[in-house]
């Protein structure tokens, strides 16, 4: 009596999961493994449509190969790379920075808090033409601002040379999310028991190596976070290039989003394979390389899903 | 209810839903009982391109009372992408802006199936050179409204100011070009107004008219093949000849961050000496100088590109067909469509065309621009001169094409010599099936 | 005076503070100029802009805010963003907490692994899914219509949510669900009247979240939508600045009509935005 009732408990349990799951699982399949899947296959084909029809066309792995000889690809894939290993660096430290400056609390950090905030709320397409604008090589405000320091040979075109594009967009990106980091940064310093960093100062301890001692490895769970969230975010930047270069000059910022785009939406064929190739293996590129990071936070024993 | 959220709680949210869902069911009410054609075009800020098209739809409206127009302006490669997008979904306007197939400018949505038959109505109206751009196979697909070639456009005062004095002809050889160059520098201004930042072709202009000079129609004509090599001394010629320009400051540092428009402005301006650009510059430069026109009384000059001693090709440039409206497959109204667009390409309004956008055409017009100044200065620099259909690229496929603006871009902006241009250039044609 | 004195001390007298605030207003000034420059610019007219780009305009132009407002599509533009980003976010919440309230409180053998498998999604770029979604769309007729673009911000968006969600749920107390079933109560009902009312607090940070995510998605948007009729207000501002080119004046007033309703939002809530912002990251 008791096992069959303990059952039925068992049962009813399970599809309530089963109910209150569903929808979510519903859009999972749909909208994100079942593309996947497509985008894999598809790599497989030629995929043409005409007059509105799709047609397909079986060839093997060639898609594949085009793609590894592609010079375009690879060039998007190291600038994308480039983009997500190089601004945890710069805006972590910098959030941390302002971070512990607001964490005196008073009545102008407060304000300075809110205003340092605004950039991530803004629309990166208004963002960019914004610093199009500043970065302008005839009437733009940094080679003004250049010109009257007197530091006129540093006047450049810089959305138009192949050298000094990505590195200007990698600048707009972190002005972009400093503040984002500074806020998170700021809840965790706050966090810290202030007894901690009373006893390290009465100690004699200087702020930097209060700072390096006491506050940065009890936050490095928030930091290893913020590394990855920001490694993602930046692997994912279109707006900004579309709205300035567009992937120019010479493919300098070219990110494999643009890319597949323009094949897909924006080339002198409607073909899908090719594409979809490039999607894929980009797909296993980025799973290869989150592997490796999880992996190596792991072994720091610093991160836990 | 819950109201720590603030405004955008769940009942803030539930009601905007709500309120948006309620909108939506308006919005998506039958309509008036009027049909409708829906047209997609470029030229979202040539007010008189728009001016133009505006009235061949006003036309068309008199004589069709039932019938109600919806034009959508865009920029090109917004439109190109909103044309792709659309069609591969199975929607998309009735006529739309479009660029002929083998100019490579555009997507091929003819080779596709996507476009309608409107032979029958236009046929009449076009002229022959314009054939081969809007037609493919029996079908014609286009109205070929927009032609142009490649000039160069100076400013008179700045010429004065360096002195520099044309010949009679007006045809300078490549030595006396140089020393233009030279001589406009040393007077203070930027030789070339260009800007490549939208357009990636912008950057191989002069490039390509000089080309055809150094290396004659038949290697010119075959780049496109992957038949010329880039290694051909005519070629390399060619290239030096334009990285001699760009040592010698011809191109600002600028042009990969400039844009089309803004090149046009810059030109006007009055600090930059002359602007190698096609004709389709009327469009932007005649309009009103608060949407960013000439001046009327810039001292505009026009003069062809430079002659090579002894070339073969002196005679020769390009002409090529650009903005073009055509029908498409799954219109509704497709012969109706074809009526608008019959009603641009008639001899009045080509005629009109060329006065209100001093823009040449495809379409046979009345000869009634002969007059106009501006027409008398563009005839003067192209005296002589037999076009090819063109550009260099016509023809070429996707990769190499988008290769070769590249280098050309980078060749003119000082980041590559014509050596490297050369290596990178037969790379690209190796992949070519020829 | 004691402790004025022992935190003057501490921070280094007074040059590092002076070095500091400067550093600071330095920051300060890079982070806010952009954006009070684009305003000084929308008060002016091309030509004056062109011959002195950053003077103060002495003499206002705020018809260049009505000539856009009555000439672009902007009011347009605002209620559609409205409808895909409230429509998305409605239907997130409530799938995100079923979820997560699943995956928190009835654990199956194997449910550890589908949450994995969920959140491993995050990492996914738009650029890997873009056209096999394309194709999806336009097979259901999804295609260019702001719902079709709500439920695919809405897949992307899960995984977050229901991590959040999760973690929050994890934390309520086992006995409360316990009393409300001893009372006969049914799972759902529990749910909906229990269980969401208490997550309010992580519903505010997804909400919040995602109206700042999605308000200024873009890439989506400019494949899955073309009508002008249906642009979203990211997409509206790129046809905008086509449509009035060279008219940098006219440009940068419609750059700031699309960022003022956000701005006036944080400026009224922004205990509430940063607060929700930072919950997602910082765990506990």
């Amino acid at each position: 009596m008791k096992s069959v009732w303990k059952n039925r408990k068992r049962l009813r349990a399970i599809n309530t999961a089963a109910l209150f799951l569903t929808p979510a699982l519903l859009f999972y399949a749909l909208f994100i493994v079942f593309p996947l899947l497509q985008s894999l296959v598809f790599g497989f084909f030629k995929v043409d449509i005409l007059g509105g029809e799709a047609t397909y066309h079986f060839v093997g792995l060639d898609n594949y190969r085009a793609v590894i000889d592609d010079a375009v690809f690879w060039q998007a894939a190291k600038n994308t790379l480039v983009w997500a290993i190089t601004s945890p660096f710069l805006e972590i430290p910098v959030g941390l920075l302002l971070a512990l400056y607001l964490q005196r609390g008073t009545r102008l950090t407060k304000f300075m808090r809110v205003l340092w905030f605004m950039p991530v709320l803004l629309p990166q397409i208004v963002v960019g033409i914004i610093w199009a604008w500043i970065y302008n090589s005839e009437w733009g405000a940094l080679n003004q601002i250049l010109k009257t320091i007197g530091l006129e040979s540093w006047m450049r075109a810089w959305l138009g040379h192949p050298d000094t594009a990505l590195p200007a967009l990698i600048v707009v990106t972190t002005w972009t999310w400093i503040g984002f980091n500074m806020i998170i940064l700021l809840a965790a310093v706050s966090s810290i028991p202030k007894d901690l960093l009373e006893a390290a100062r009465l100690d004699g301890a200087t702020r930097v190596q209060v700072l390096r001692r006491v506050i940065i490895p009890l936050i490095r769970p928030v930091i290893a976070n913020l590394m990855i969230l920001c490694f993602i975010g930046k692997m994912k930047v279109f707006d900004l290039i579309w709205a300035t270069t567009q992937g120019g000059p010479m493919w300098s910022t070219e990110t494999v989003a643009t890319y597949t785009v323009k094949r897909a939406f924006y080339w002198n064929t409607f073909e899908k394979g090719y594409p979809s190739a490039m999607a894929t293996t980009w797909f296993v590129i980025i799973m290869a390389i989150s592997l490796l990071i999880t992996r190596a936070m792991q072994k720091k024993d610093t991160l836990e899903y | 209810m819950d109201n720590e959220n603030g405004f955008f709680g769940r009942l803030g949210t539930r009601l905007t839903l709500a309120a948006m869902v309620l909108f939506t069911a308006c919005a998506a009410a039958p309509a008036a009982a009027a049909e409708k054609i829906t047209m997609w075009s470029h030229w979202a800020d040539e007010q008189n391109k728009k001016d133009f098209v505006m009235e061949a739809v006003k036309r068309f409206k008199d004589k069709n009372p039932g019938f109600d127009v919806e034009v959508v302006w865009y920029q090109k490669p917004q439109l190109i992408t909103a044309l792709t997008t659309s069609f591969q979904a199975g929607s998309g306007p009735d006529i739309f802006y479009l660029e002929p197939a083998i100019t490579g400018a555009f997507p091929p949505f003819v080779d596709n199936g996507f476009m309608y038959d409107i032979g029958k109505q236009v046929d009449a109206l076009i002229e022959p050179w314009a054939y081969p751009f809007a037609k493919k196979g029996n079908m014609t697909y286009l109205l070929p409204l927009e032609a142009y070639m490649p000039v160069l456009y100076y400013n008179k005062d700045i010429f004065k100011r360096a002195g520099v004095t044309l010949p009679a002809d007006g045809k300078v050889d490549t030595e006396t070009f140089k020393d233009i160059v030279a001589k406009t520098k040393a007077a203070g201004v930027t030789p070339f107004s260009a800007g490549t930042m939208d357009r990636d072709w912008a950057g191989s202009l002069v490039t390509e008219s000089v080309l055809l000079r150094f290396i004659g129609q038949d290697k010119w004509q075959n780049i496109p093949t992957g038949k010329t090599a880039w290694t051909d001394p005519d070629v390399v010629a060619g290239l030096k000849y334009i990285e001699d320009l760009v040592k010698a400051g011809a191109y600002s540092q600028g042009v990969s961050s400039i844009k089309l428009g803004e090149s046009h402005g810059l030109f006007f301006g009055g600090k930059y000496a002359m602007f190698p650009m096609r004709t389709f510059f009327g469009g932007r430069a005649f309009v009103p100088v608060e949407k960013g026109g000439m001046a009327p009384d810039f001292p505009l000059g026009i003069m062809d590109f430079p002659v090579v001693k002894g070339g073969k090709a002196n005679d020769l440039t390009y002409m090529q067909v650009g903005g073009s409206y055509g029908v498409s497959a799954k219109s509704k109204n497709p012969a109706k469509a074809a009526e608008l667009i019959a009603l641009m390409g008639t001899p009045d309004m080509a005629a009109m065309w060329m006065d209100k956008v001093k823009g040449q055409t495809g379409v046979k017009a009345d000869a009634t621009a002969a007059n106009d100044p501006y027409f008398k200065m563009l005839g003067d620099a192209t005296k002589g001169l037999k076009p090819l259909p063109g550009p260099m690229e016509l023809g070429m496929d996707s990769s190499y094409r988008d290769v070769f603006y590249k280098t050309s871009t980078a060749l003119v902006a000082g980041h590559m010599n014509a050596d490297a241009m050369v290596k990178q250039m037969e790379e690209a044609r190796a992949k070519v099936k020829k | 005076m004691n402790s004025w004195l022992r935190k003057y001390q501490q921070n280094g007298g007074l040059v590092a503070r002076l070095a500091e605030t400067l550093l600071m207003l330095g920051y300060t000034l890079f982070t806010f100029s952009p954006l009070a420059w684009v305003f000084t610019m929308s008060l002016k007219d091309t030509a004056t802009i062109r011959n002195s780009p950053y003077s103060i305009p002495l003499d206002p132009r705020w018809a260049n805010y009505t000539d856009v407002w009555f000439t672009s599509n902007y009011s347009q533009y605002f209620i559609n963003s409205g409808y895909a980003v409230g429509l998305a976010i409605a239907i997130l919440i409530v799938v995100g907490a079923m979820a997560a309230y699943a995956f928190a409180r009835m654990p199956f053998r194997g449910s550890e692994f589908i949450f994995m498998a969920i959140f491993a999604s995050i990492m996914l770029p738009a650029q890997v899914l873009l056209i096999p979604l394309f194709q999806l769309l336009v097979k259901y007729s999804l295609i260019n219509t702001l719902t079709g673009l709500a439920l695919v911000y809405v897949a992307v968006q899960l995984p977050m949510a229901i991590y959040i969600l999760r973690s929050f749920f994890a934390q309520i107390p086992r006995e409360l669900a316990e009393a409300a079933r001893m009372d006969g109560c049914g799972e759902w009902k529990i749910f909906w009247k229990i269980m969401m009312p208490i997550a309010t607090p992580a519903i505010s940070t997804i909400l919040i979240v995602n109206f700042v995510a999605l308000w200024n998605e873009f890439i989506f948007a400019v494949i899955f939508i073309q009508d002008e009729s249906k642009r979203t207000l990211p997409l509206g501002v790129m046809k905008f600045v086509g449509d009035v080119y060279e008219d940098l004046g006219h440009m940068a007033a419609g750059l700031v009509i699309s960022i003022i309703p956000v701005l006036l939002l944080y400026v009224f809530f922004s205990e509430k935005f940063i607060k929700g912002m930072s919950a997602g990251a910082v765990k506990g």
